[in-house]
């Protein structure tokens, strides 16, 4: 305590409001109101919260049903804003076990060997990786969520000094790789997208998971890939 | 006892206290019941068991509702031109001029420390954590404003010493 307390005390001891009664009810009249707003919104982020769920459902049943394409409960994709504000996120809507025949809907080909790749990890997010071979090569696409603005999570995975960038393409954005686009073996795109998905596509140079080094380089391009990456075939 | 009396009990016993604080604060009495009344408000949407130490966060509301008022504020509060004639250190209500005169010319962050450190004696750390500030921060903005005041204080008041900040 200094001197500078006691002025304090000295200087206000008998102040007081001129109707703490009044004072009070109005307190308590817009705290009510206050609270009656913190209600609401926590009503509608709760909202948001069901609909995300909804949203990991469908995907998640869309994973353990043969359905075609399961019906979309999910909003339609929203217009694809350059900086995107927490758009909500739209479902899923090709099962896992119809990958290859939505890709070739994208890029015509034939789709033999469809196949699941159980990836623990993707699944465990609510996402999940299938591969098969389009016209004979050996072709994976992963699809799993996340949360937060497309850019900042591109970015995020840029390595310093990697060479890697991302680029604003249709829809998201695109991790670019100083070696994706000169690889003999595979070529792949990572792309997040603003509706909160991350697409990630690959295709090696034949139908082996190594590639072959008699293979020449692989038969899409990186324009290809996010062609694929970008389709609105995805979402519902 | 329903959580509404229980706010209510809380409020008539510290609104005296919240009062005063928002008085050294504003420096005008309607100001101070405004910011008091907005203060008990907060505190009356946030009330319920896991709100722990209701007077802290009282203390804590008072302050930052202040300065987000300073910051909307399109006019800023100004030091009286001329400090009242003869102000008698003796008279309360001189007191209340010449202290409201030495406050008014702090910057809103520093006023808040003032009145932390000072009125409520909260430890610099709390007051640190309270407003955002490094507890080095606190204790140079105090240091600084207790100067000011000290400056103008002794100047009306003589026989006032203030002490250094040493916390």
């Amino acid at each position: 305590m200094t001197d500078l307390t006691d002025v304090f005390h000295r200087a206000t001891d008998d102040l007081a409001p001129g109707s703490p009664d009044l004072l009070l009810r109005r307190a308590v009249r817009r705290g009510a109101d206050l609270r009656r707003r913190r209600r609401i919104t926590n009503g509608a982020v709760a909202l948001g919260g069901v609909a995300a769920a909804c949203a990991v459902v469908v995907l998640t049943i869309g994973r353990s049903t043969d359905a075609a394409v399961p019906p979309p409960i999910a909003e339609q994709p929203t217009t694809q804003a350059t900086v995107p504000a927490a758009p909500p996120k739209p479902a899923v809507v090709v099962s896992r076990h119809h990958v290859g025949a939505t890709f070739a809907r994208i890029i015509p080909g034939s789709i033999t060997d469809e196949h699941d790749t159980p990836a623990d990890r993707v699944h465990s997010r609510g996402g999940y990786e299938s591969a098969f071979d389009w016209n004979g090569h050996l072709v994976s696409l992963m699809i799993t969520p996340f949360h937060g603005d497309a850019a900042q999570k591109c970015w995020a995975g840029v390595g310093k000094g990697s060479g890697q960038s991302c680029v604003r393409v249709d829809g998201g954005w695109s991790k670019r790789d100083v070696m994706m686009d000169d690889q003999a073996y595979n070529r792949w795109v990572s792309v997040y997208l603003d509706n909160g998905f991350r697409m990630w596509v690959l295709i090696y140079n034949s139908g082996s998971e190594k590639g072959t080094s008699a293979g020449g380089p692989p038969p899409l391009g990186v324009p290809d890939l996010e062609k694929v990456a970008t389709s609105p075939l995805w979402f519902g | 006892v329903t959580r509404d009396q229980q706010f209510t009990e809380f409020a008539r016993a510290r609104m005296p206290h919240l009062y005063r604080a928002a008085w050294l604060l504003c420096g005008d009495r309607h100001r101070a019941e405004d910011l008091t009344q907005e203060t008990l408000a907060k505190v009356f949407a946030k009330w319920g068991p896991r709100l722990e130490n209701p007077a802290a966060y009282a203390r804590t509301t008072l302050v930052r509702t202040w300065i987000s008022h300073q910051r909307r504020r399109t006019h800023h509060e100004r030091p009286l031109a001329a400090l009242p004639e003869s102000p008698v250190a003796a008279d309360d209500a001189d007191l209340r001029v010449v202290l409201r005169t030495a406050l008014s010319e702090l910057a809103p962050l520093d006023r808040a420390v003032v009145v932390l450190r000072y009125l409520d004696d909260v430890p610099v750390d709390d007051v640190g954590r309270m407003l955002g500030l490094s507890p080095t921060a606190v204790r140079s903005r105090a240091k600084r404003a207790l100067a000011k005041v000290r400056a103008t204080l002794g100047d009306h008041m003589p026989d006032l010493e203030l002490t250094q900040e040493s916390r």
